[in-house]
């Protein structure tokens, strides 16, 4: 069996240690703040007032569209410089017309909404801890001087599967809220401007599937050091 | 695996407990631990020497080849 070669010294990896650690503290803060803020707006209705931007809208100086969108309590008067009446307003969104400049419209802020949000955000912080969990476990093997612990590849290969499946549920969340939020309003233009191409501006990730599938390659390249390892312990 | 280690056949036969030969070779107890019940996957020529020169014994007294059927019928009742 190899002799315990003990803590690491090696101040990077002390360094990626501090970091993560503070990552995992912060990480559970924002989480505590998640909950505090949602209790918050969805119980105290002051706090949605608060939020108010008062006739922030269309900010944009090109829109020129004879346009007139009715969404929700909103009402914006497609002009130059048009500031939108409503009073309940905090969210802005933005649609993009082919052909046409951006359209910002804006919807009202319901209950339904934080609602949403915050089971969003906390499902996010969730699965973030749970893949700082792992990378916790990791660095502390790597400061006890053992890297090739049988459970590392397991732990590499989670985090490599959060970070792939990120990039795509992040894109399906932002369709989601998308089309959630704008259905009725492009409805609405689409029958102002039956000649304009309107739809959904979303992106698709690929970087973290294939940052995902650089460090699955690494957590395999784990599993050989694993092998190595335990051959090593068990020579006498 | 086919080969067996009788290193507490020869402990018996020298009438030497597993510390006393772990402080003569130079090895721990737990890595003689591991020898002695036939977990280690490899012996170095070094250790073996000293294992040797620690019981008086040839390599031949310390190792020996079973094939998996002799074993699974020594093993069986």
């Amino acid at each position: 069996m190899a002799d315990f070669p003990g803590r690491t010294t090696s101040s990077s990896v002390r360094i990626a240690t501090f970091v993560v650690e503070a990552v995992w503290y912060v990480t559970w803060a924002v989480t505590a703040l998640i909950v505090v803020a949602g209790v918050l707006f969805w119980c105290v209705p002051g706090f949605r007032e608060a939020l108010v931007k008062r006739g922030a809208l269309l900010e944009q100086a090109t829109f020129t569209l004879p346009l007139e969108v009715r969404y929700s309590t909103v009402e914006i008067r497609g002009a130059s410089g048009t500031r939108a009446p409503a009073r309940s307003l905090y969210w802005v969104g933005h649609i993009h017309m082919v052909g046409h400049h951006d359209v910002i419209m804006a919807r009202a802020f319901s209950k339904t909404d934080i609602a949403v949000a915050t089971t969003y955000q906390l499902l996010c912080a969730s699965v973030f801890l749970w893949m700082l969990h792992q990378l916790r476990g990791l660095m502390r093997a790597v400061r006890r001087g053992r890297p090739f612990d049988p459970l590392n590849p397991k732990r590499i290969r989670r985090i490599a599967c959060v970070i792939i499946a990120s990039g795509p549920l992040y894109d399906l969340a932002q369709w989601l809220q998308l089309a959630g939020t704008f259905t009725q309003a492009i409805a609405v233009v689409k029958q102002a401007l039956p000649a304009a191409s309107v739809g959904y501006h979303v992106r698709v990730s690929w970087a973290p599937v294939v940052i995902g599938l650089i460090i699955l390659a690494i957590a395999h390249a784990f599993d050989a050091g694993v092998r190595l390892q335990d051959d090593h312990d068990l020579t006498v | 695996m086919a080969i067996v280690v009788n290193l507490d056949l020869m402990l018996v036969r020298r009438k030497m407990s597993l510390t006393e030969l772990s402080e003569k070779v130079g090895v721990t107890l737990a890595n003689l631990s591991i020898l002695k019940q036939n977990k280690a996957r490899a012996i170095r020529f070094s250790t073996l020497d000293a294992i040797c020169a620690a019981l008086n014994c040839q390599p031949g007294d310390l190792l020996e080849h079973q094939s998996d059927a002799a074993r699974s019928s020594a093993g069986s009742p």
